[in-house]
């Protein structure tokens, strides 16, 4: 139960850590964003060749040569490069355009890369997945014991602070004040001397890099990723969370991710199958997500909890509290 | 200061600035009127780097600055406000204004982040100016509520307020005081005089109002039908039979 209990917050904060990252890309700067999850994918997918065991295997006549045994440091390093590094590639092309084609490009970007995860057999095992993968520092603590699960929570809520602190220091500073003038209009924005586009692309790399580290404590969380776990679903299950939790507030974006993720999605798996339905609660999870989704639009349109506007005390710091 | 040299711009089949030159000296107020559709906008927007010019050149303090981004025009010295304006509402008054300031250091990602003290000092340095400017536009007492509670009259002050944080050489307003009461447009009028006279800022300013142009304006270019008419000082463009015609029609 206590093993259950963790793995359920470590796995919460991971999404947190995407619902953080959408927020900065969305919430700050109006970035239409729906390739969460190819972001997650390319962290994850990272982190799990370099980390996990160097293999020569075949099969079904297929051989893997993926697998470098590198520590995971490195993975976690290396999938905040390959994901950030993404994020460059694609927001070359795309951030000097409108929104919405922002949107297409990333949805689409997330669903290749997916399905290049499925076909490229020799690095990724296909739909197979990548199995036994590694956990931080599992010479002191062995695979599939209390002691590592734990140290992977630590590892991960530290990060999850980490991550939390950069973005809301980043909200009050000038920089996020461009970035919301940006999402409020970035053609007077651009008027008023500011490098748009640049501005866009700093945000965009730094989501990626908050989504790839989740990828690759999610690989390291679940130790066995395949494909399915990356599915579109999961871009709109942040997108739920986000805009629940209170779009443009980093308190918003963790209660949105507890809430739909921990509660409606994890904290559902305690409930008793019912007899010759089993398939009947996990539909209802997203029936309840959506429902959850439209009560919170009509009653809060802004979020459990909207967004404030910063006031500056004269004399104060301009860095004000929210 | 400012020279367009035959500026021509097209959308489509429609011409909508042809040939048209003006020149704007430095510390001088200039009109630009005419008619719904004579092309004011549009020259404001190839000024400005909104439209790339079909041909033409901008010529800035000898600079030419023709097809350079909107950005790297304010950085050179020209801001300009809109004819909607376009406050930014989720925003307060206050952050409206300090946003504009141009070579924020806190807008490094790093050092945004970090917030080191030379990033503290330049924002208590423009919370300071910025607040100079709310008390000139009246705004002060407002300074931190979201700027969508503002009436018309008001959203153009901010506007106005927000492009001289920008310490520009020159402002372009694009009917500076649409929607604004009676008080509000005497007090952009003397708000402009006084820029004028304390900064030495140079104007170019588009505006139906003819109170407004008449009363402040050293010079008047007249447009119409994306040409330029004619230009000259209040008296003369009054005594103009063409701007006459252009405006009310031709006689039966």
């Amino acid at each position: 139960m206590v093993s259950f209990l963790i793995g359920i917050i470590t796995l919460v904060a991971i999404y947190c850590m995407l619902v953080l990252a959408l927020n900065m890309r969305w919430g700050y700067c109006g970035l239409l964003d729906f390739g969460v999850a190819g972001f997650f994918l390319i962290g994850a997918y990272t982190s799990a060749i370099l980390t996990s065991a160097s293999s020569e295997s075949s099969l079904f006549g297929m051989q893997y040569t993926a697998g470098y045994g590198l520590s995971w440091s490195i993975g976690l390093i290396a999938s905040a490069v390959t994901s950030g590094f993404l994020a460059f590639l694609i927001g070359i092309p795309t951030l000097r355009l409108r929104g919405d084609y922002l949107a297409i490009v990333t949805i689409g970007m997330a669903e290749i890369l997916r399905y290049v995860v499925i076909n490229e057999k020799w690095m990724t095992r296909g739909v197979q997945g990548i199995r036994n993968i590694a956990r931080p520092l599992e010479s002191y603590f062995p695979a599939a014991s209390l002691s590592s699960d734990i140290t992977l929570l630590a590892l991960t809520l530290a990060i999850l602070i980490f991550f939390f602190i950069i973005a809301n220091r980043l909200y009050g500073s000038p920089f996020g004040r461009v970035l919301r003038a940006i999402r409020e209009d970035d053609v007077v924005t651009s008027f008023l001397g500011k490098r748009v586009s640049n501005f866009k692309m700093l945000t965009f790399v730094l989501g990626g890099i908050y989504m790839g580290v989740a990828g690759a404590l999610f690989a390291m969380y679940v130790t066995a990723i395949e494909p399915y776990q990356f599915i579109p679903t999961y871009t709109f299950l942040m997108w739920g969370c986000l805009i629940v939790g209170g779009s443009g507030n980093n308190w918003g974006a963790i209660l949105g991710g507890a809430l739909i993720m921990g509660l409606f999605v994890q904290g559902t798996r305690f409930l008793p199958s019912i007899p010759g339905q089993p398939q009947l609660i996990p539909a209802l999870r997203y029936i309840a997500v959506g429902i959850l989704l439209i009560v919170v639009l009509r009653l809060r349109p802004r979020g459990l909890l909207p967004e404030k506007a910063i006031k500056i005390e004269e004399g104060g710091g301009v860095h004000a509290k929210r | 200061m400012l020279n367009a040299k035959g500026i021509v711009k097209n959308f489509g089949g429609l011409t909508a600035v042809n040939r048209c030159s003006i020149e704007v000296e430095k510390g001088s107020i200039v009109g630009l009127i005419g008619p719904n559709g004579a092309g004011k906008t549009t020259l404001f927007n190839v000024i400005t780097g909104m439209y790339k010019p079909d041909a033409g050149r901008v010529i800035f303090k000898g600079d030419d600055i023709t097809g350079l981004s909107p950005d790297q025009i304010c950085q050179k010295g020209i801001t300009r406000t809109f004819q909607v304006s376009r406050e930014l509402k989720v925003m307060t008054l206050l952050e409206n204004i300090l946003l504009a300031y141009k070579n924020q250091k806190g807008e490094g990602i790093i050092r945004g982040i970090f917030n080191p003290v030379s990033v503290r000092e330049q924002e208590r340095r423009n919370l300071g100016k910025a607040l100079e400017i709310l008390n000139a536009m009246k705004l002060y007492e407002l300074r931190n509520a979201s700027a969508a509670i503002l009436s018309g009259g008001q959203r153009k002050m901010l506007e106005i307020g927000q492009a001289l944080a920008t310490e520009p050489e020159m402002l372009l307003l694009d009917e500076p005081t649409a929607g604004a009461t009676a008080a509000e447009t005497a007090m952009v009028v003397s708000l402009i005089k006084r820029m004028r006279e304390e900064q030495g800022l140079t104007f170019l300013i588009v505006e139906h109002k003819m109170e407004v142009i008449m009363g402040i304006c050293d010079k008047i270019i007249v447009m119409s039908y994306g040409e330029k008419l004619m230009e000259g000082s209040a008296v003369e463009v009054r005594r103009n039979e063409p701007v006459r015609e252009a405006y009310l029609g031709r006689e039966a």
